[in-house]
């Protein structure tokens, strides 16, 4: 337990967080907390959204005795977020931290290093949590007109609720990381099967909750309905069974069935954190050890490589397969930045596949698109999406701090800081394009979208990535973070990456609330878009290669 | 040839890293750079190489000043920084690959120097695994190879003996001999005072930023009793500044 403590603390202190006692006093620190601040306040749209949404929710579904649903589905929601941020969270900072090679020579039981590196993944995810739960429970709690039990209760659910799905993301990774510690390639090999194992449990608890409403006639439905008293949180099954408990809890208000609810609930986690470590005592160590050793392939024939190396390359492009290689060969970059980018047909793709029903909707979509207003809608929500899947994937805004402790490297190159800094831009323009072809290909497959539409939306997009991944390359160059002790650090807590998706997304929001305001036919629309979005990027071009180069060789890695 | 100019930078106010220091590195010698921990020899390193910015003078490369023309002085030389952990994910190969593209070496020219570089510090076995399987002295020499795959003028290593096995510490020295004869310059800093003494032509000798002697051997000899040993002079030196 001492020993928990102990590397617990150590490994917060190496969070750098930005809120220390001497912040007034250092201007630097200063700078560094506003980030924070305004990420906050630039989530405050959303979390108030989430709460109207709830009140609505509250007042159709009171009356009837099932509000207990919005609370239900409300934790379904954030422990499957949970649980899939957890697979790249827990992979990251169990397996591949740099801290891992200095903590496994110290006379340290897996199970302590486990809970330490576990506690330190909830913080953050209480940090993503809050974004979500609070405006539910908070709204949900002010609708009910609830008393201070239900506030405590909120806040005993609120700190336990990422716990199960974190843990289930934990157990899963140890499995894959345990059996997969062999062979070459074994780094992709890992990523590949983790997330694998991820759709896999998540296709589970898909199919449990479709089995379990299936055997649900609608006779039976209604009468459950109808019944009121809450019985319908008792359909919320699938993986995440304890929620029910939570709900529960939280609907008991004031008596003593509340608290027995509660201590169910947490008993049952209390459980899980056991079964966790007693896993992790068996699995953790045979999967880590070695985690670093980097494999040699098949060896070619010397004079081979020679001439590989023979082969003269223009140096922009040598430096942008530089960037790519590295973001594809490094594990944490390549979750984080690469597999995003194909992760998001199959966010398209899986409702459609498991409810053949909507099928017909999307003969519909494309019936609509065919027309001038409606092809419009379709233009500017699939340029909003790949503007938004374009700025997920963090690659240019994470750019600089990526190099971390060996920026230096970029200083004494001999190649202008404006060649550098396009050469990292179109690494990230690149895999952004990937993405949205990726989505345009499975949209293809599902409706019949107009051929001359796909090629309108193709070039949108293309104004559109180019400008999330220049701002993104200005906020990292402005806010870059260099140190760092894992690469981890660089790329997912970097809130460059989030400011740069939130920059995304209120251009996109107002790009497609322009085009419906103004009710623009399909060409002008396009004509609006692209030739908006090129002249911006246009300027942030210029901006990049004046004051971006500036900012660079001011740089002291 | 290297030449600074009083050049001077502080960190922190009141504390100058460097200061105030003028040297001359010319063509044709071997110049070694000697100084305590912290006496501001990386710092003088990384300003040459335009890692780092001087608050004040000039430094110009074979007559090319690093802050004018930044890209036609980098062009000038070879240098090797005192970490090699650089690129990792990269196979040995790829990295030299990258570095003839950024240097612009033409394709007959890299594949003729990188096999000559490559055998001399044996490393030819291990061109085709990944940086971050080699060891520190492997990672020491793929970083010199690809320093040096375009033929620089002018050599700049910072501590390049650190992690080298005897038999590539001797190639590397032989090589800075050959490419001194050959009318180019080579300026590193050590902490090992014998290669100092039996390699350079010249030593410079810096101490809390400032240069505290400049000159060859029998210069410093003259200066201090004939049979003193280097180590001796050195801590004589730099224990009074």
């Amino acid at each position: 337990m001492r020993n928990y403590w102990v590397l617990t603390k150590v490994l917060l202190k190496n969070l750098n967080f930005p809120l220390s006692k001497d912040i007034l006093k250092d201007k630097k620190q200063l700078r560094k907390a506003i980030l924070p601040l305004v990420l906050i306040l630039a989530f405050m749209p959303m979390m108030f959204g989430i709460g109207a949404i709830v009140r609505i929710a509250y007042q159709g579904l009171h009356p009837i005795g099932q509000e207990g649903l919005i609370l239900g589905s409300g934790f379904s929601v954030v422990s499957t977020a949970v649980f899939f941020f957890s697979i790249f969270y827990v992979m990251g900072v169990f397996y591949y931290s740099k801290d891992i090679e200095n903590l496994l020579p110290l006379p340290l039981k897996p199970s302590e290093i486990l809970a330490a590196k576990f506690t330190v993944t909830l913080l953050y995810e209480y940090a993503t949590e809050a974004v979500f739960l609070l405006p539910i429970l908070i709204s949900f709690g002010i609708s009910s007109s609830a008393g201070m039990l239900y506030y405590l209760a909120g806040g005993a659910v609120f700190l336990l609720l990422p716990v199960t799905p974190l843990i289930y993301g934990s157990i899963l990774n140890m499995i894959v990381m345990r059996f997969t510690n062999i062979g070459r390639n074994r780094d992709r090999f890992r990523i590949v099967g983790g997330i694998g194992a991820m759709f896999l449990a998540l296709g589970t608890n898909f199919y449990i909750q479709r089995f379990s409403n299936a055997a649900m006639t609608p006779d039976k439905l209604q009468a459950m309905l109808l019944s009121g008293d809450n019985s319908m949180v008792s359909l919320m099954s699938g993986i995440f069974f304890s929620n029910r408990f939570a709900v529960q809890a939280l609907l008991a208000g004031s008596t003593a069935s509340g608290l027995v609810y509660l201590l169910i609930y947490a008993v049952i986690t209390v459980l899980l954190v056991l079964l966790f470590m007693l896993m992790g005592e068996a699995l953790y160590f045979k999967g880590v050890i070695g985690i670093s050793q980097a494999s040699s392939g098949k060896k070619k024939p010397v004079q081979r490589l020679y001439e590989a190396a023979a082969v003269r390359k223009p140096a922009l492009f040598s430096y942008v397969l530089k960037e790519l290689r590295l973001l594809f060969r490094t594990p944490v970059y390549f979750l984080n930045c690469i597999v995003m980018n194909f992760l998001w047909p199959a966010f398209l793709l899986v409702p459609f596949l498991a409810q053949p029903e909507l099928q017909d909707t999307l003969t519909g979509l494309g019936k609509m698109a065919q027309s001038e207003s409606g092809g419009a809608l379709v233009l500017a929500v699939a340029f909003a999406v790949s503007l938004f899947v374009s700025s997920t994937n963090g690659i240019t805004a994470s750019a600089i701090s990526r190099e971390g402790s060996n920026l230096y490297v970029c200083k004494y190159l001999p190649m202008s800081y404006g060649r550098q800094l396009m050469a990292k831009t179109i690494s990230g323009i690149l895999m952004s394009l990937v993405g949205t072809l990726m989505l345009l290909i499975s949209a293809v497959w599902i409706t019949d979208l107009p051929p001359a539409l796909l090629v309108m939306i193709l070039l949108a997009s293309l104004t559109g990535i180019i400008f999330s991944s220049l701002t993104g390359i200005l906020l990292d160059l402005r806010f870059p973070k260099l140190i760092w002790d894992s690469e981890q650090k660089a790329v997912k807590q970097n809130l460059n990456v989030v400011l740069n998706m939130l920059v995304s997304i209120g251009s996109a929001a107002a790009s497609v609330s322009g085009i419906l305001y103004f009710r623009l036919p399909l060409s002008a629309a396009f004509a609006v878009v692209t030739g908006a979005y090129l002249l911006m990027d246009l300027f942030l071009y210029y901006l990049l290669m004046k004051k971006g180069t500036r900012l660079l060789s001011r740089l002291q890695g | 040839m290297i030449e600074l100019v009083n050049v001077s930078k502080s960190y922190k106010v009141g504390v100058k890293a460097v200061d105030n220091l003028s040297l001359a590195i010319p063509s044709g010698e071997i110049v070694g750079f000697l100084g305590p921990n912290g006496a501001g020899k990386t710092t003088t390193i990384k300003m040459i190489t335009g890692i780092l910015n001087p608050d004040s003078g000039s430094i110009t490369i074979n007559g090319t000043d690093i802050r004018q023309e930044p890209l036609r002085a980098k062009q000038q030389f070879g240098y090797v920084p005192d970490s090699p952990d650089m690129f990792l994910r990269l196979k040995g190969v790829e990295y030299l690959s990258f570095m003839a593209d950024i240097y612009g070496v033409p394709g007959y020219i890299r594949k003729e120097r990188s096999r000559e570089l490559c055998r001399r510090f044996e490393m030819e076995g291990a061109l085709g695994d990944a940086i971050q399987s080699y060891s520190h002295g492997m990672r020491q020499k793929i970083v010199l190879i690809g320093a040096l795959l375009h033929d620089p003028k002018v050599w700049i290593l910072d501590e390049p003996m650190t992690g080298l096995d005897p038999r590539s510490a001797f190639a590397l020295k032989e090589m800075m001999r050959e490419h001194v004869q050959s009318g180019k310059a080579v300026f590193f800093s050590t902490h090992v005072l014998e290669v100092a003494e039996k390699l350079c032509d010249k030593v410079a000798i810096i101490n809390k930023g400032r240069l505290q002697f400049y000159g060859t051997m029998q210069d410093i000899r003259a200066h201090f009793a004939e049979n003193e040993s280097l180590e001796n002079i050195f801590l004589e030196m730099t224990e009074h500044a």
